[in-house]
């Protein structure tokens, strides 16, 4: 009796593996602050001004400089105005990857790399590199806490708080951890007792606020990234108030771009490009943008061991 | 038997690390740390990343404009640590997609398919106690260390109620005898 295996048919009428038709996303860490509420300042678009950097004007007013008790026929003298600027640069971020008609044809239809698939997917890459660049800006916060190459506790996390109290900083206060970060603070904040609980994000806080919050502690919004820089034996994350941070974009308007309809103005461009000689579609992102620490006085570095 | 030619090399993989930009080091005269026994300057990065804290982008190959971040570095309090200090502090290593700029106490280690970074904390002591020595960075007045040393107090307070916790009372003990070190070494 022969019997028909699937091992004999292999190379003939059966193949070793089959393409599932499933395309998965390999992990990577695509959180982003950019829009959560109070961790930056939206200072908008450097089109038509001129430059390419847009400086952030600062005066003292409304009370920053204080009324001081005269004679009632005291001549005052005058008391100069503080002013302060601080700049943010924008620059291109990019990205390109270029596919060939056979690679894209020979794709499962609607579920698989082509020129559509990957321009969807220069919207991540490009709130990756936003938060490139605020992980970078935060490395320069004036002041800081915690110890060089000591882990992160849950005395570091009161010191940052504290140190935002002490300069009047008022909220919301969002802070940036790296991961690892994160993890050394839970296991100090497991040996605290009392009201110090920490508030774990749950499924649909996550689902409001995106991937990477963390939860809330002593009123702080917590989030995490793998991109908070290492440097030294340490990770440099970061506690903040509002206007800490300030980022600025530029709207792309290509002269080419007819037959483009955008719902309005974007510092994100896709473009596909066609090579026909080569058979091959080239999708290109450009993105604008800038981000800097606007008022140092409103945050503080959280950096503890990596 | 094969044996290896003269002149040949390993293959050998690149980092799997981020790419990281130049960097230059500021202190601001408010930042200290202790460690070690001693009071030792914290340094701050400015990493020349384009569109970071003010660092202007140029045209491609051309290097990046730092000049607007600097001076905002210096308006905000911070002194320039002059880049040849020491010999220069910043090393490059390539990496997997670019190069990595690293402090010279910071070096690459290859762990199966991953890198580390290991980093030399005793040479970075070093490292700042000879900008102490050299007047690079001036020692800190006490008024400065004091807030630091309130910050030590009120750790060691916040437990004070829990001492009766073994692993609390072990804590408390260490915090301790730093804020009694922090104290001497800061002659307040």
């Amino acid at each position: 009796m022969t019997v028909i295996l699937h091992s004999g048919l292999e190379g003939d009428l059966r193949l070793a593996a089959t393409l599932d038709r499933n395309l998965l996303s390999l992990l990577t860490d695509s959180a982003s602050i950019r829009t959560v509420p109070g961790a930056l300042v939206d200072f908008g678009s450097v089109n038509d001004t001129g430059s390419d950097t847009k400086s952030v004007r600062f005066a003292g007013l409304d009370g920053y400089s204080a009324m001081a008790t005269a004679a009632e026929n005291d001549d005052v003298s005058t008391t100069a105005l503080v002013d302060a600027h601080s700049d943010i640069a924008v620059v291109r971020g990019s990205l390109r990857h270029d596919i060939s008609d056979l690679a894209s044809l020979t794709g499962f239809s609607g579920s698989d790399v082509d020129p559509v698939r990957l321009a969807v997917s220069m919207v991540g890459s490009f709130e990756k590199w936003v938060m490139d660049l605020i992980a970078t800006a935060i490395q320069s916060a004036g002041t800081d806490v915690g110890t060089t190459t000591v882990d992160a506790s849950a005395d570091d996390y009161f010191d940052a708080l504290t140190q935002l109290e002490i300069n009047s900083v008022p909220g919301p206060f969002t802070a940036l951890f790296h991961p690892r970060q994160f993890a050394d603070l839970q296991n100090s904040w497991r040996s605290e007792s009392g009201i110090m609980g920490f508030m774990p994000a749950t499924a649909s806080v996550i689902s409001i606020k995106g991937q990477g919050y963390a939860g809330s502690y002593l009123g702080v919004d917590i989030y995490l990234s793998s991109r908070v820089a290492s440097a030294g034996g340490n990770r440099h994350g970061a506690m903040w108030g509002t206007g800490f941070l300030g980022i600025a974009y530029g709207d792309p308007k290509p002269t080419m771009l007819s037959g483009v309809v955008r719902a309005g103005p974007s510092p994100l461009l896709i473009e596909i490009q066609r090579d026909a000689s080569a058979a091959t579609s080239e999708v290109i992102g450009s993105g604008y943008c800038g981000v800097s620490i606007i008022e140092d006085e409103r945050g503080c570095g959280f950096v503890t061991d990596a | 038997m094969i044996l290896p030619s003269p002149g040949l090399v390993s293959r050998q993989r690149p980092h799997r690390w981020p790419t990281s930009p130049y960097f230059m080091l500021f202190h601001n005269p408010a930042s200290w740390e202790f460690t070690g026994g001693e009071w030792l300057p914290k340094l701050t990065r400015l990493p020349f990343a384009p569109g970071v804290n003010g660092v202007r982008q140029s045209r491609a190959g051309a290097p990046v404009d730092p000049n607007l971040a600097i001076v905002q570095m210096q308006a905000r309090g911070f002194k320039a640590i002059p880049e040849d200090f020491d010999g220069g502090f910043v090393t490059q290593v390539p990496v997997a997609g670019g190069v990595a700029h690293l402090l010279k106490f910071d070096t690459l280690k290859r762990v199966g398919s991953a890198s580390i970074l290991k980093h030399d904390g005793d040479g970075y002591a070093a490292f700042r106690r000879k900008m102490l020595a050299d007047g690079v960075v001036d020692a800190p007045e006490p008024e400065v260390l004091e807030p630091l040393i309130e910050r030590q107090q009120a750790r060691i307070n916040r437990r004070a109620n829990e001492l009766h916790l073994p692993h609390v009372k072990l804590k408390s003990k260490a915090d301790v005898e730093a804020l009694k070190q922090m104290r001497a070494a800061a002659n307040v």
